[in-house]
Order: C-alpha cells, then sequence, then structure tokens
C-alpha cells in the first residue's frame, strides 16, 4: 500500500534521513518511533512531500498504491493529500481554520471528494463523529476550534480524517502536548478509527504507552536510520537493538523504580554504527563498519553487529 | 508533621482578574522530604512554583520558609533558600550567554555575593561536575547544548547558591526519554549527597511516583488528596485522583509490551450551584457534593483528602499499581 524505498533525505550535505526502507499494507497501524532529532517527523513530511524549504528526497522513492510520491507534481500531490492521503497533527486545533466552523471545515473537505451538498455533508460529519464516540455532534458541528478545548480539537481532526475514506492516515504526535486524562480519550478515538476505517495509520510519536495501546508494528529510528522493525509486542517487550533496549528501560513506570539505563559516552567514530557513541556494548567492527538490516526472531529486522554476530 | 517545615504554605489564593488560580492550598514540605506536586494543565500547580519561587505575589495567604514568612520585596534572600528549574531549559537562559557567563549572574546574586573570577571559576567547574559535565563546558554557549546538557546546567545553576529546596516545574517533560532517564538519575543522587529537599511540580504520575516520597494532587485550583505516594497511588480517595491513576495506567507496559485496558473518561455531567471541584465529573456525586465545598479531612495517618464520598467508599475502590 505504501513503500518507503531506500529514502534519503538531507539538508545541504546534512543527512536526515538515511536509506530508510519499510512499507505499510492495507488496514495497518505503524508506529515510528525515536528520539527528538531522530528523522521521525520528516519521514511523514517525506510521505506527504511536505518538506521543509531546503530539504530535499535526494535518494529513494515513495510508493502509493502503485504511484510514485517522490515525482510526482506538487498538484497531483495536493490532491492525493485532500482525499487518500489525510494527516492528523499534533495541535490539531492550530491546524484547523480558527474561523471557520467544524461543519464548514468537513464541507469544504468533502467538497474535495465530489459534488456533495451541505446537508449530506452534515450527516455524513454527524454519523462519523458518532463513530467514534463524539459527544453532541451537531453541536461541535456549529462550533468554531477555538470554542472547543485541545482533546476535542485532536478528535474532531481524527474524524474530519475519517470522513474523507482515504486509504492512508498519518498522524504526527497525536496525543502529545494532552493531559493524560485527555490522552486516554484521544487514544480511544483513535482506537475506534481502526476499528471503522480500512485506511492505514502511520503514526509518529514518543509515548511507548500509545505505541502499545494501538499499533501492529513498530520502527525505532536513531539518527535518521531505522534500527529496528518488528512486531509491537516483541519489539517493546524484548527489544534487540541496543538503543531500543535504552529506550524500553527509560519508560517510567508507575510503581516508584527508577530507571536503571546504562549508557556509555565515547568519542563518534564518524564512519560505523550510528549509535556507537553510546551504546553500552561495541565491538571493534562497529566503529569501523556500518551494520546492515538483518533479520532475526521473530521476523525482526534490526540493524545490529550484535544479531549480526549470534 | 513533627518539627518546623521547611516550607509551608498557608491558605494561598491567586486571583487573575477574578478567576481563582489557587484556591485556599495549604501544605508542608519538610526538609529532606521529595514532595510532587501533580494534576492536570490549568490546575494551578504552576502558579504555585511561580508563588513559591517568589516569581509571583500571592493574592492571600501565606508562604513560610523555615518558619519565617515571606514577602516579595525581599526576594533577593528568599532566592539562596528556593531554586528552581523549569521546563524548557533554552529558555531560561540567555542563549548568547556562555555557560560561565550564566552561571557566574547566578552566583553573583546568591548569598556570598561577589566573588573574584578565579573564584567563581572555581565554584563554577565545581557545579558542572555535581552536574556530571566536565569543567570546559564553562566555555560553551548555551546555544550550542542539547536539552539534557542545557538541563544539567540548569540545575548546576539552581544549586550553586546551595538552596535548601530544589523547585522542578516540569523540568524533565521537554526531554527525550532517555534522556529523562539521566537527569532523573541524577537528580537522585544529588538529593542524597546534598540533603536536598524537592518539590516536583508534574503531570507525569510515574515521574513522580520515582522521584517523591509525598504526593499532593490539585484539581481545578484546589488541592484535593495528599498523601504517602504508594498509598495515594494504590489507594486513591479522590475520585479525580483515581482517575488520573487509572489513566496513567493505561500507557504502562506489561511485560508483553502490551498496554493496559483504557479506563472510561467520564463525560461532564453538568456544573452544580457550587460545592466540589470534580463536582462535573464525578460518577458517585451526591446531592451535598453539588453545594458544599468538601475540606480535606484525614483518612488515614498523613492521607488526606477533600471529598464528600464516604470512607467506605474508598475501600472498594482501593486498586494495585
Amino acid at each position: 500500500m505504501l513503500e518507503i524505498k531506500n529514502v534519503s533525505v538531507a539538508y545541504g550535505d546534512k543527512k536526515i534521513l538515511e536509506r530508510v526502507s519499510f512499507s505499510v499494507k492495507p488496514g495497518e497501524t505503524v508506529s515510528i518511533v525515536g528520539e527528538s532529532g531522530s528523522g521521525k517527523s520528516t519521514l511523514l513530511k517525506a510521505v506527504t512531500g511536505l518538506l521543509a524549504e531546503g530539504v530535499r528526497l535526494c535518494e529513494g522513492a515513495v510508493t502509493f498504491e502503485g504511484m510514485e510520491l517522490s515525482s510526482m507534481e506538487p498538484d497531483q500531490l495536493r490532491r492525493l493529500r485532500g482525499t487518500k492521503i489525510a494527516t492528523v497533527y499534533q495541535q490539531a486545533g492550530r491546524s484547523m481554520d480558527p474561523v471557520t466552523k467544524i461543519g464548514s471545515q468537513f464541507y469544504e473537505a468533502l467538497r474535495t471528494k465530489g459534488r456533495i451538498s451541505r446537508s449530506e455533508s452534515e450527516k455524513r460529519a454527524i454519523a462519523c463523529m458518532e463513530r467514534l464516540s463524539l459527544k453532541e455532534p451537531e453541536r461541535i458541528l456549529h462550533t468554531y476550534p477555538v470554542m472547543l478545548s485541545g482533546g476535542t480539537n485532536q478528535r474532531v481532526a481524527i474524524a474530519l480524517a475519517m470522513v474523507m475514506e482515504p486509504s492512508l492516515i498519518l498522524a504526527d504526535e497525536p496525543t502529545s502536548a494532552l493531559d493524560v486524562t485527555v490522552q486516554v480519550e484521544v487514544v480511544e478515538t483513535m482506537k475506534k478509527l481502526r476499528e471503522n476505517s480500512n485506511a492505514s495509520i502511520l503514526m509518529v510519536t514518543h509515548n511507548m504507552g500509545v505505541v502499545a495501546q494501538m499499533s501492529d508494528l513498530v520502527g525505532v529510528m536513531y539518527k535518521g536510520r531505522l534500527v529496528e522493525w518488528g512486531g509491537c509486542g516483541p519489539v517493546l517487550s524484548r527489544p534487540l537493538h541496543p538503543y531500543t533496549r535504552l529506550l524500553m528501560d527509560s519508560v517510567l513506570k508507575m510503581d516508584g523504580s527508577v530507571p536503571q539505563t546504562k549508557t556509555r559516552y565515547r568519542e563518534e567514530a564518524g564512519v560505523g554504527c550510528p549509535f556507537y557513541a553510546r551504546c553500552p556494548a561495541v565491538a571493534k567492527v562497529c566503529g569501523i563498519r556500518m551494520p546492515s538490516m538483518r533479520e532475526a526472531p521473530d521476523s525482526r529486522l534490526v540493524m545490529c553487529h550484535d544479531t549480526d554476530r549470534g | 508533621m513533627d518539627g518546623q517545615a521547611f516550607l509551608e504554605v498557608k491558605d494561598l489564593v491567586k486571583k487573575y482578574d477574578g478567576i481563582t488560580a489557587v484556591d485556599h492550598v495549604s501544605f508542608q514540605v519538610s526538609a529532606g522530604e521529595s514532595v510532587g506536586l501533580v494534576g492536570e494543565s490549568g490546575c494551578g500547580k504552576s502558579t504555585m512554583a511561580r508563588m513559591i519561587a517568589g516569581l509571583e505575589p500571592p493574592t492571600e495567604g501565606w508562604i513560610l520558609v523555615n518558619g519565617k514568612p515571606y514577602r516579595l520585596q525581599s526576594g533577593r534572600k528568599w532566592k539562596n533558600d528556593i531554586n528552581m528549574v523549569f521546563q524548557d531549559p533554552l529558555d531560561s537562559f540567555d542563549s548568547s550567554m556562555t555557560v560561565f557567563s550564566s552561571l557566574r549572574e547566578a552566583l553573583r546574586h546568591g548569598r556570598r555575593g561577589r566573588l573574584g573570577r578565579g573564584a567563581a571559576s572555581q565554584e563554577i567547574v565545581r557545579a558542572l561536575k555535581m552536574v556530571e559535565l566536565p569543567g570546559e563546558y564553562a566555555g560553551r554557549k548555551v546555544s550550542r547544548l542539547s536539552g539534557g546538557e542545557c538541563q544539567r546546567i540548569a540545575i548546576a545553576r539552581a544549586l550553586l547558591t546551595a538552596p535548601g529546596l530544589l523547585l522542578c516545574d516540569e523540568a524533565t517533560s521537554a526531554l527525550d526519554v532517555s534522556v529523562q532517564a539521566q537527569i532523573i538519575g541524577l537528580l537522585k543522587r544529588l538529593k542524597e549527597e546534598r540533603e536536598l529537599t524537592y518539590l516536583f511540580i508534574s503531570h507525569d504520575l510515574a515521574l513522580v511516583s520515582c522521584m517523591c516520597t509525598r504526593i499532593l494532587v490539585m484539581y481545578r485550583g484546589r488541592l484535593v488528596e495528599e498523601g504517602e505516594t504508594n498509598q495515594v497511588l494504590t489507594h486513591p480517595a479522590h475520585p479525580y485522583t483515581k482517575l488520573l491513576a487509572d489513566c496513567g495506567q493505561a500507557f504502562m507496559l506489561d511485560g508483553q509490551g502490551k498496554a493496559s485496558l483504557m479506563p472510561s473518561v467520564p463525560q461532564n455531567m453538568g456544573t452544580g450551584p457550587g460545592g466540589c471541584v470534580f463536582y462535573e465529573f464525578c460518577a458517585g456525586r451526591k446531592e451535598r457534593c453539588g453545594h458544599e465545598v468538601p475540606m480535606m479531612a484525614e483518612l488515614e495517618p498523613g492521607h488526606w483528602a477533600a471529598c464528600h464520598l464516604p470512607r467506605e467508599s474508598y475501600k472498594l475502590s482501593r486498586r494495585k499499581v
């Protein structure tokens, strides 16, 4: 459905993404995790063709339903974004026009797909919000985004994405910046979206709890590279790449335990593994040669010399 | 609480243009304690922090440090007793300054007054060592530091004047989890070494559970529950605390990398004529809750909650974390 093949993105000479490859099958939910600066947001932008000024795709291809997005005209791409690919941003309230009523936003969105009457659009918007368990959809249609709370805006944005019946929904940190009770509601809405729509979801987040709640597959990024890829349960409970292990060991628990993480700081090797400087278990080869993506147990892919050796 | 508290907050009120951000909040922090103040955004916890740090005057009420009342006019003296680490590491510095000049500035306002360059430099290198950074960081521009390094410098700056209490307002929430884990380790170590007192302001129950021995829960400007961390998280007495704990728990992973069941978040059931701040969302609300403000009552030694519901119902809601 969506295939990302050997994608590299650069800003000037600096590579932000390096040879990232993975694919998303129809109906799958894939989460990409990693720290800030790991390139996970850039990855989403590369899919939508919304890379910032000066940032360019310099290698590889993004293919969506057989069409190569990377070589598409901006106009064509924009039409695709409106109809087949929908996006939910971190602060969705801000990505909506603050002075247009929610009802009109649904109408605008649906109109890009074809002729539709105002009442028909309203009917579909309400049906959509009801399926996502949003309370009082009629009232929401007649309010402005600024009058709604951050959480409600986020859930309306999910409804707006769903009403288009896209085949791919991109979500960029959909629950960050929200209170935990609101996060629960937004995740609940995302889960409803999964049940009620055939769309694939590609989500970027740093919240492992959110990942565990709704993903089929997880990709872990570090310094612009995909270092681990596999089923959600296996990756989160038995991480193989030392960076994924560090990430999972750092996640706080509510039982009062203090995270015990081991990191080492050594001089960057410049060549070799991107995690070399922080890896607790390096071998000689790690500072010399870049590890390749290898298949590991439970159909996982790991980019580490250690799994190479094992 | 026995003996004199290091920090005592008494009936604190803060109003902005008629909106009450903090509504009659009282609590104490003993020397050497780690206390967490939690609640959702807008509950008044940051306003509390700003008042305690002396950045804003309270509308009503008292803040006492070592039994002495604090007034804003004597802010300079205060600075030695309480220092603050803010959420955004970069924002709390002048990014054009070097680490050295930022820290020297803090030193200048400290209790020891002016120091010569040599002495200041010694102090600064010592402070950097304390936060596990090499002395050469003194010469670096603040804008060139990573978020984690910057937060370490902020901690060094706060500790330079040897304060009794370190006030951390969401000090790790802007950091990546692996960096957050390191900062937590650092703060834990510093506390033991320097007998610090911490007041942690955060929305993250997991963070508070690993840093704090006691927890204060705020909701819409009011303190609704207070007690030993483990007690409050495993046996929450106030329905809001229970909701908060359940929601936090929903994002915790089990051994299989699976998350827990999602709790149902209550919907607004309409306001009452006054009374409890949680009335609109409380599933177990009684008629009385709508018009009578519940006062803090001690349920078990050290465990307080402001809720009208009978104590028995808390026992039913006992939960394991």
